[in-house]
């Protein structure tokens, strides 16, 4: 039986342990200057507000704000001519809790549901064709151009380069020789995003409106709705799990793009659902047996890491009826050669989970290896390489 | 350890504009609660900071009777997110290279290391708020139920098994 410890030794120990810490020089000027954006983009976010509504129902204004949080309404674009046409009121996202503006053209916007915190309108992050995504900028022309074409058209019948199952896929747009190239020195927002129009019933029939509430406390809560309006399966709500906000920042899980990712009609819906400093994780969404749900593996809710540093990265690719995992890690170095362990899984598209089909690993010598390429990046429809500026 | 009031004796509020007493008052004991609860330095520092920034528009605005009630309020939820938070990103980091800079590394790696820091840590999160407002911001339990939106008997089973558990740790890590 042990003793339980007493309040005075308690007391004495927790003082000890934090007394040396002090509050940092500068650390009110960093609150300050903090306060300071946070109003800033309020007022900018009120009159882009106002501009909006009176541009009339045919742009929808996306407002983040700080005070109550955001709230995320994404993929609104039934038009193919609408998915071009966007523009950023910001040249980037703005520090985490500061309103968030632009201006996306398209339909009218349908608001949170009742019931569910939502303190403002957020639509997709998105970029003007003038910015196009860093993957883009650094991807060959012929990467380059055939993403270009797949924005002007629905995700759904966009053509995109796929690999066939068993086969490593060829490296993808932003990917290079060199892992640590495989960053972008500036991902910008995605346009894939912007023009993902949820072609939820297929090619043809009215895109679904898709926006993402926070349960709770906007900035602070893991806990988010997925609110899915489509003309033949009503309104929908999934619930899931992201980082939230405030870890996450500025938006917290935003919609990524849709991809007709398994090759049956239907696209599926991308969610980004937990950033690092250098890997994102992306969850899908799809319609299965008139219900949306999300995808499981393994038992849990999928999450596919994208994107990494020098010593690992990840990225998928849509193989027809496969979805084809990658990642490299950094395992050791021998000699001058740095060593990586290069693992492919291929997972098969089965109602609401991805079965595992095969797995394949490889041990792939030198940091600049050409075969490590093919083991990051996303190759899928439209979809961007990063969704989070960094 | 009680949180010092700006109306204390001894504490000048002269040429200061609320905000900045607000700051000089308690900022340093806030991040030490922060610390306590989220277990390092700097993301309690994000997590005040954070606290404050939110309190400035109420205070400008006169909008909150009590600003050091709002902030301690505010640090308890934003750390007890960084926590949560925390352990989402545990459950997918990748394995730490055996060369690579460990977290420790830095100026108050001394702090992270602290054995009751570590304890505190191993204690379910509403537990160390309660253990942490009991006993080192010295709040009576009827706060301490407020603050953490519970009653005050679940405060005392929180503060009971707490204590049990950290002796616990704290015995074994000596």
């Amino acid at each position: 039986m042990t003793p339980p410890l007493s309040p005075e030794r308690l007391t004495r120990l927790l003082d000890d342990a934090v007394r040396p810490v002090t509050a940092r020089p500068g650390a009110l000027d960093r609150i300050r200057e903090g306060t300071r954006r946070r109003r800033m983009a309020r007022r900018t976010g009120v009159v882009a507000l106002t501009a909006a509504l009176i541009g009339g129902g045919t742009a929808a204004a996306l407002v983040l704000t700080s005070g109550g949080g955001p709230a995320r309404i994404a993929s609104l674009a039934p038009s193919p001519a609408s998915s071009l046409a966007t523009s950023r009121a910001e040249a980037g996202p703005p520090p985490a809790g500061q309103t968030r503006t632009a201006a996306v053209p398209t339909a009218p916007l349908a608001g949170a549901p009742s019931g569910v915190p939502s303190t403002g309108l957020s639509a997709l992050p998105s970029a003007a064709p003038s910015a196009p995504p860093s993957a883009a900028q650094s991807a060959p022309p012929s990467a380059a151009q055939s993403q270009s074409q797949s924005q002007s058209q629905p995700p759904s019948a966009a053509p995109s380069p796929q690999a066939s199952a068993g086969q490593p896929t060829p490296a993808p747009a932003g990917s290079s020789t060199s892992p640590s190239a495989n960053r972008p020195a500036s991902a910008g927002l995605p346009s894939a995003a912007s023009s993902g129009a949820w072609a939820i019933d297929g090619p043809g029939q009215p895109a679904a409106s898709v926006s993402i509430v926070p349960v709770g406390n906007a900035r602070t809560t893991f806990r988010f709705l997925l609110v899915v309006r489509t003309a033949a399966h009503a309104t929908q709500t999934v619930p899931f799990s992201a980082t939230s906000a405030i870890g996450m920042p500025p938006l917290g899980p935003v919609v990524v793009g849709a991809a007709n990712a398994a090759k049956d009609g239907h696209t599926e819906l991308f969610v980004l659902v937990d950033a690092g400093c250098c890997t994102e994780f992306w969850t899908i969404f799809r319609l299965v047996g008139g219900h949306v749900v999300q995808v499981r593996l393994a038992g849990a809710p999928v999450r596919l890491a994208v994107g990494g540093s020098v010593t690992d990265n990840g990225g998928f690719s849509c193989a027809g009826p496969y979805l084809v995992t990658y990642t490299y890690i950094y395992r050791a170095t021998s000699g001058t050669l740095e060593s990586f362990l290069a693992t492919r899984d291929t997972y098969r598209w089965a109602g609401a989970s991805l079965l595992l089909v095969s797995q394949r690993q490889t041990t792939i010598r030198g940091a600049q290896n050409p075969e490590l390429a093919q083991y990051s990046g996303v190759s899928c429809g439209a979809l961007p390489q990063y969704v989070l500026e960094r | 350890m009680m949180i010092e009031s700006p109306d204390q004796p001894g504490f000048d509020q002269q040429g200061l504009d609320d905000f900045t007493a607000l700051y000089v008052g308690h900022y340093e004991q806030l991040l030490r609660l922060a610390v306590l609860l989220v277990g390092d330095v700097p993301a309690a520092e994000d997590v005040v900071q954070e606290a404050f920034i939110r309190v400035h528009r109420t205070v400008d605005g006169g909008a909150v009777r009590s600003p050091l009630a709002y902030l301690r309020q505010t640090v308890i939820n934003l750390a007890r997110s960084e926590v949560r938070r925390r352990l989402v990103r545990l459950r997918h980091a990748p394995r730490p290279m055996p060369d690579a800079a460990s977290a420790e590394e830095g100026a108050y790696a001394a702090i992270s290391r602290q054995e009751v820091i570590r304890a505190l840590r191993r204690i379910p999160a509403r537990q160390r708020e309660a253990v942490v407002l009991r006993y080192w911001a010295d709040l009576p339990e009827a706060e301490i139920a407020e603050l953490m939106g519970v009653s005050t008997g679940a405060v005392k089973g929180y503060i009971s098994r707490a204590m049990s558990r950290l002796g616990l740790l704290l015995k074994e890590s000596s």
